[in-house]
């Protein structure tokens, strides 16, 4: 009881996690939300574990247990993969910003200006 | 010119010889800089926009062309053909390369090029506001002709020439990257 309780609220805040960046990233924060909620389903339900892992060929219910916590594992980390390349275009955006707000014409046209008379 | 952070004297040449000159403060990619340049070319007001590569393989004698296509033609973007051109030095398993990034392009976009990596390319003002390039570093000319081929705007192949020196061979795309490009358009289309 106290395993599944734990388990639970871990997968809680997995869950919580990905549903915040939902909006940004959706396919894989979907993935992650439905493998934390198949992961929920079976911490409380073990006997479906071994009869699902029986009937997709895996053998025992401890190992679909396996299957999906790497499952969420490979999601997660594409997940901050993915927040990682939102930062970026953010950084990007920024130096942009001062990038353009910060350009000078080359000497030689500043010179030629320079010594052409004011009309 | 965009100066991503080289370390060579381009950028103090450039800025000598009268060019404008956009420093990135921190190094993005070859892709941030393109948008770069398109942003504060849009900004100033250009009705036509070219860009090239600058590891010395396309000619500036093509620019010419690339106008005159915009301009004769009415298509928003002319872009460059070194298979309708010329591939000077060019290697066979980089021939093979490109030719398989046409087919890729031909799959994901539809568009019917003979050339889908060229650097050398022209746009109108219509056509620069309708790129938005997220993907900074190598992977951009393949979301430039998904943008292309999303936005329906008209779009013509111009003959140019480029030209293979062991200086570009090392700067250009090998087998690897071609990967990281693949990797770097599937990380994009996850996103939004």
């Amino acid at each position: 009881m106290i395993a599944q309780v734990v388990f639970t609220l871990l997968l809680i805040a997995v869950m919580l996690a990905a549903f915040a960046q939902l909006r940004q990233i959706p396919v894989v924060g979907g993935l992650v939300i439905c493998a934390a909620l198949f992961g929920a389903y079976i911490v409380w339900m073990p006997d479906h574990a071994t009869y699902l892992a029986n009937l997709v060929g895996i053998g025992r219910g401890a190992d679909l247990v396996l299957y999906v916590w790497v499952l969420i594992s490979s999601a997660i980390l594409l997940l901050l993969y993915l927040n990682l390349r939102e930062q970026l275009h953010l950084i990007t955006a920024l130096a942009r910003r001062m990038a353009l707000s910060d350009v000078e014409r080359g000497e030689k046209v500043q010179a030629e200006r320079r010594n052409t008379p004011a009309k | 010119m965009v100066d991503d952070c080289s370390t060579d004297l381009t950028a103090g040449r450039a800025h000598s010889a009268g060019a404008y000159v956009v420093r990135h403060p921190i190094n993005l990619g070859q892709g941030a800089s393109l948008q770069t340049g398109i942003d504060f070319a849009l900004l100033n007001g250009a009705s036509c926009i070219v860009t090239f590569d600058a590891d010395l393989q396309h000619r500036a004698e093509d620019i010419p062309a690339l106008l005159k296509a915009l301009r004769e033609t009415g298509v928003d973007f002319a872009l460059g053909s070194r298979f309708l051109g010329n591939a000077t030095n060019i290697d066979v398993s980089r021939k093979l390369l490109l030719k398989a990034a046409v087919l890729f392009t031909r799959l994901t976009t539809g568009l019917r090029l003979t050339d889908a990596h060229n650097g050398m390319r022209a746009m109108t003002r219509r056509g620069a506001r309708v790129l938005r390039i997220r993907q900074n570093r190598m992977a951009h000319a393949s979301e430039i002709l998904q943008q292309i081929a999303k936005s329906e705007l008209p779009y013509v192949e111009v003959p140019v020439t480029v030209e293979y020196t062991s200086y570009s061979k090392a700067k250009g795309q090998g087998l690897s990257n071609s990967v990281n490009i693949v990797l770097e358009l599937l990380s994009g289309a996850l996103q939004r």
